[in-house]
């Protein structure tokens, strides 16, 4: 039998030539009638929702030909906001981005899986070699035997070790559904490991909302969005009654792509239309300040808070905030003044001071705090890189001070982040599960995880090479309380066993979170006997599991879906210029043997025994029509439309009430999730928890200098502060294969092979005599990559920034450390917490040092 | 109907204390240890013995109570299935999940353990409801070769302690007729 080797791209691009005999195409054309075939070859129109939004997809002889914007038509009624003296009226069309509009290269990809695969050595029963792990050697199953082999091997450690043995782990956004893709790890995964007997639940933590959940939580409630507060109707607040919009630590036009596409971008021209001044703090003058931004204040990472501190401090001193406010809605401010103030350690937290920490001009903070002052300011800084960084949590407490001491919740004065958190008018009536809703709202039996030990994402590796490991708090989102944070997990609970089989949905594991090395040798290690996972493509991290079953994409299966609609913490909220739910009518067959996630979960379900149970008797088809019924769909169309026309456009409510976000606060003085019900500016949770002297939390927001920052003595070794942020071009790593994508921005070799492009400033590139295009090793004492030069003045010197996301491709992936020719920049951040407060990853702010890198091309 | 006082039920409100549920569950280590004493002086034996043990199975009908702050709650009737009303009671805890706790075990079905020795996860599986080895490893009667003779005595000092300390009946298939083929072979008793 051939022996499949998965090293590099570039040898998943000659595996295409290939796999090429495979196509869908040509499958096709074999054992189907000549009536059937006529039809194959007329051009067909479906309606699909991708992980770039909503998208017409041209389909002719059996393949993607096209995917279009999806047309609003004009008889749906959709929302107009007047504002200084304009009508603004959102385009008749889906704004979908590059990445819906590359689905159409995306389905077809070389790298695509086609057919259920074995690592070369792997044998059930753990009697196999694992040596080879990594090095992407596979052999091809049927999905007879891989189906046999899977569930005997899942039987076997259950039956061995106990169910606690099993983790499932969630995908990575590999596709978008209700009841496939990520849909799938919600609703069929988790009860599928349940009628087994359960698993050691995998806490995923969050890559993009750490510092909002461990710091914004405690100052206004919100843990069930994940510390973001609500953000409804906070574009006609903020078109109306802002005078400036600040992007603080947030590349807007970047970072609110995710699910929805450009559907955003057209606001932030509004606010420029509408001649609000808009202001952008961050390091990089990114493509948000470029496009849209009167202003842009540098500001070195990690030393956000230490700026926020300050325009508080002038604030305070010129009597410009809102007193008035500050009685009547808050607790605490006195400590929160004495801290910004000095009196309790001495040092006033006046701009001057700022200045030689953050590196703002003195003068520009004084302008910035007097023009804040004036009038109505809107933050734009959800999902901001700063959050993920040292004591991410300041920042976010800090974003929250900011806007309390000038009246959260007044007219114009919100915390928001469009396209993330919403913004549009929408029916606030409409019901529409996503897949975040964490459960199957339309199945009978729900099976609850009855094995109470988990692992957490930061200690997964020590985990699984050491254990035993512990840590306090760490989870997020719905399962999140400010109690939540103090409860304390250990690994491996007594009684039960170590993880023995690890069973994964998708890819971007490794370089979406922290410490992408370490999390392979624990992929690698023997000490997981068997490793699967469930994927689209055979992108370099598939190399660590022994079994690997193709899964299809969400234009090759029926679901359901609204969207920007995950439900639970992801609420539609008015993400979108156009409310609509789909029907992701199947446009082709399943590429090669690959087949929807649902149906892999099935037929195991089958070998297991458990298939009745989890299936509860239905097809697909019959979970698309319950999700239906639970859904406010059936108020307004019946399914057989539904699913005839693709689409249902909920229409704006003729007498729309907006609700502007927290303006029911401003109103009421309570009512928020806080143990007070009003906003926290000192939190009493902490201080019982932390005291008052503790280097990482307090009571109240501070700046807290980075430990291993540009003042400590690494600095010295590392002198260049590295900020990973969510990536422009991909989707965490989602789309990383797309030649189409990866040919826009990847820096190309000589030798053909694109580096992952890093920003640096063209006085450090000058200094280390480094021109544009050049190929860099970027360094630091957790791990080296290899990076292609982008000198610009468009960055702080002294930073370089990354997008985290790119795919791990070590030159030897057996050895730890091995340098990393994907540039995947997680390599080079530490497992370690933000803080003793905050278990969650610390994705942005390591120091680094970057070298031109001699005979690489 | 005389003598009967027409109550009006509290349609909506506010409930609080704590309420006391019985449930069919899987039960915890640590709750089998904190409350059932005869699992809790097993473990502890295994553990003096330094047999390792996962916890496989453990299910059985329990009291949980949850300790309720201030749930809104909606009384309802509704039409029953086969006419008349029928009535019930909703409580709506908002997103702070409530404490809960389990205040006793009524009855266990099954507790099933697997009992390790150094080379295989598996040695034996007992169930300590039932009092039976239902599981003997092979190597108790596929004895071939040194290595395996110290991986049989090794399990057969665990089915030792089971049968002669513990007094467990041997289930397994053809496990009682190998045990003491194995006994007599190896010395054991």
């Amino acid at each position: 039998m051939a022996t499949v080797k998965n090293t590099n791209l570039k040898l998943i691009d000659l595996l295409g030539g290939v796999f090429s005999s495979f196509s869908a195409s040509e499958s096709l054309m074999k054992s189907i009638t000549h009536s059937e075939i006529e039809e194959i070859k007329k051009e067909k129109s479906f309606v699909a929702c991708t992980l770039g939004g909503a998208a017409s997809v041209r389909v002719k002889n059996g393949r993607v030909i096209g995917l279009e914007n999806l047309t609003i038509p004009e008889e749906v009624r959709h929302f107009k906001i007047e504002a200084h003296g304009k009508v603004f009226e959102p385009p008749r069309k889906y704004l979908t981005d590059m990445v819906g509009h590359s689905y159409r290269r995306w389905v077809y990809d070389p790298s695509r899986l086609r057919y259920p695969m074995k690592r070369v050595g792997w044998e059930p029963g753990g009697k196999g070699t694992y040596d080879n792990r990594g090095k992407g050697e596979f052999v091809r199953m049927s999905w007879d035997e891989a189906l046999e082999q899977v569930s005997r091997e899942i039987k076997r450690v259950r039956d061995d070790y106990g169910p606690s043995a099993l983790c499932f782990q969630d995908t990575f956004h590999q596709t978008w559904g209700t009841i496939h893709g990520m849909g799938t790890c919600y609703t069929i995964a988790p009860r599928f490991f349940n009628l087994l007997g359960g698993f050691t639940e995998y806490v995923p933590g969050t890559c993009s909302w750490a510092g909002w959940v461990t710091g914004a939580t405690f100052m206004y409630g919100y843990w069930w969005t994940n510390g973001t507060s609500e953000g409804t109707d906070s574009l006609a607040d903020t078109l109306q009654n802002s005078r400036m919009v600040v992007f603080w630590a947030l590349d807007a036009t970047k970072s609110t792509r995710m699910y929805i596409g450009h559907e955003s971008e057209v606001w932030r021209h509004w606010v420029n239309e509408a001649g609000i001044k808009t202001v952008s703090i961050s390091p990089e003058l990114h493509d948000t300040a470029v496009t849209h931004c009167d202003k842009w204040v540098a500001v070195y990472p990690g030393t956000d808070a230490a700026l926020a501190a300050s325009l508080m401090n002038v604030w305070i001193n010129e009597g410009t905030y809102d007193k008035e406010y500050i009685k009547t809605h808050t607790v605490g401010f006195e400590p929160l003044k004495n801290y910004i103030l000095g009196k309790d350690d001495g040092i006033p937290k006046t701009p001057e001071w700022a200045e030689k920490i953050c590196g703002v001009k003195a003068e520009d903070i004084y302008n910035l705090a007097r023009e804040w002052a004036a009038g109505p300011v809107s933050i734009n800084c959800h999902v901001a890189a700063a959050n993920r960084g040292w004591y991410g949590h300041e920042f976010t407490r800090m974003m929250v001070a900011l806007q309390t001491l000038q009246g959260l919740g007044k007219p114009g004065v919100n915390l928001t982040s469009w396209g993330q958190v919403g913004a549009a008018p929408f029916d606030k009536n409409i019901r529409m599960p996503g897949y975040a809703t964490g459960v199957n709202p339309a199945a009978k039996n729900l099976y609850s995880n009855p094995i109470p030990q988990k692992i957490h994402t930061l200690e997964f590796a020590e985990g699984i090479l050491n254990p035993p490991v512990k840590w306090t708090g760490g989870t997020t989102g719905a399962a999140y309380w400010q109690d939540e944070s103090a409860f304390k997990y250990n690994y491996p609970m007594k009684g039960y066993s170590e993880i023995k089989l690890s069973f994964r949905c998708g890819g971007g594991h490794f370089v979406s979170y922290s410490n992408t090395n370490k999390r392979a040798e624990a992929f690698m290690s023997p000490k997981l006997e068997t490793t699967i996972a469930t994927t689209l493509f055979m992108e370099p991290l598939m190399n660590c599991f022994d079994v690997v079953l193709p899964a299809c994409t969400d234009l090759e299966r029926n679901d359901i879906s609204m969207p920007c609609t995950g439900g639970l913490y992801i609420p539609y909220l008015g993400n979108c210029n156009h409310q609509m739910s789909i029907y992701q009518e199947q446009c082709v067959k399943p590429l090669g043997q690959s087949m929807p996630d649902m149906m892999i979960f099935y037929n195991l379900a089958k070998k297991l025994g458990i298939y009745e149970e989890l299936s509860e008797g239905n097809t697909e088809e019959d979970w698309i029509r319950k999700l239906f019924q639970v859904s406010s769909l059936p108020e307004f169309v019946s399914f057989e439309e539904f699913k005839k026309k693709g689409v249902h456009f909920f229409p704006v409510p003729e007498k729309y009430e907006a609700t502007p976000p927290l303006s029911w606060f401003y109103k009421d003085r309570t009512g928020l999730a806080t143990p007070s019900g009003k906003i926290e500016l000192y939190s009493q949770v902490l201080a019982d928890r932390w005291g008052e002297n503790n280097p990482d939390i307090g009571p109240v927001p501070k700046y807290r200098e980075p430990q291993d920052g540009r003042n400590s003595p690494l600095a010295k070794k590392y002198p260049l502060v590295g900020f990973f942020s969510h990536p422009k071009f991909r989707i965490h790593s989602m789309m990383e294969n797309v030649t189409w994508i990866r040919d826009l921005h990847k820096v190309p070799g000589d030798s053909g092979h694109q580096y992952e492009p890093i920003w640096i400033s063209a006085v450090d590139a000058e200094a280390r005599g480094i021109k544009h295009g050049d190929i860099l090793r970027v360094f630091n004492d957790v791990g080296q990559i290899l990076a292609g030069a982008y000198v610009t003045e468009r960055i702080m010197p002294g930073t370089i920034r990354m997008y985290y996301g790119a795919f791990w491709e070590p030159e030897d992936p057996t050895k730890p450390g091995s340098l990393d020719r994907g540039g995947s920049a997680n390599v080079l951040t530490t497992n370690k917490p933000m803080s003793c407060h905050s278990h969650l990853h610390r994705i942005e702010h390591m120091m680094v040092e970057v070298i031109k890198q001699e005979g690489e091309n | 109907m005389a003598g009967v006082v027409p109550i009006v039920p509290p349609r909506t409100g506010t409930m609080g204390g704590k309420l006391q549920v019985e449930t069919q569950r899987f039960i915890t280590f640590d709750e089998l240890c904190s409350h059932v004493p005869n699992i809790k002086v097993f473990f502890d034996e295994l553990d003096k013995k330094d047999f390792k043990y996962l916890l496989i199975d453990s299910h059985g009908r329990a009291v949980m109570e949850i300790d309720i702050e201030a749930a809104s709650y909606i009384w309802q009737s509704y039409e029953a299935p086969r006419g008349g009303f029928a009535y019930k009671l909703d409580f709506d805890f908002g997103r702070r999940l409530p404490r809960m706790n389990l205040k006793s075990i009524i009855s266990l079905e099954n507790c099933i353990i697997n009992i390790r020795t150094k080379d295989f996860p598996r040695g034996a599986t007992v169930d300590l409801i039932k009092n039976e080895v239902t599981y003997v490893h092979d190597s108790l009667w596929v004895l071939k070769g040194e290595g395996c003779a110290k991986e049989a005595k090794e399990v057969q000092r665990v089915l030792n302690w089971l049968v002669n300390d513990k007094k467990l009946k041997i289930t397994a298939p053809g496990g009682e007729k190998h045990y003491k083929e194995l006994a007599a072979l190896i010395g054991g008793k």
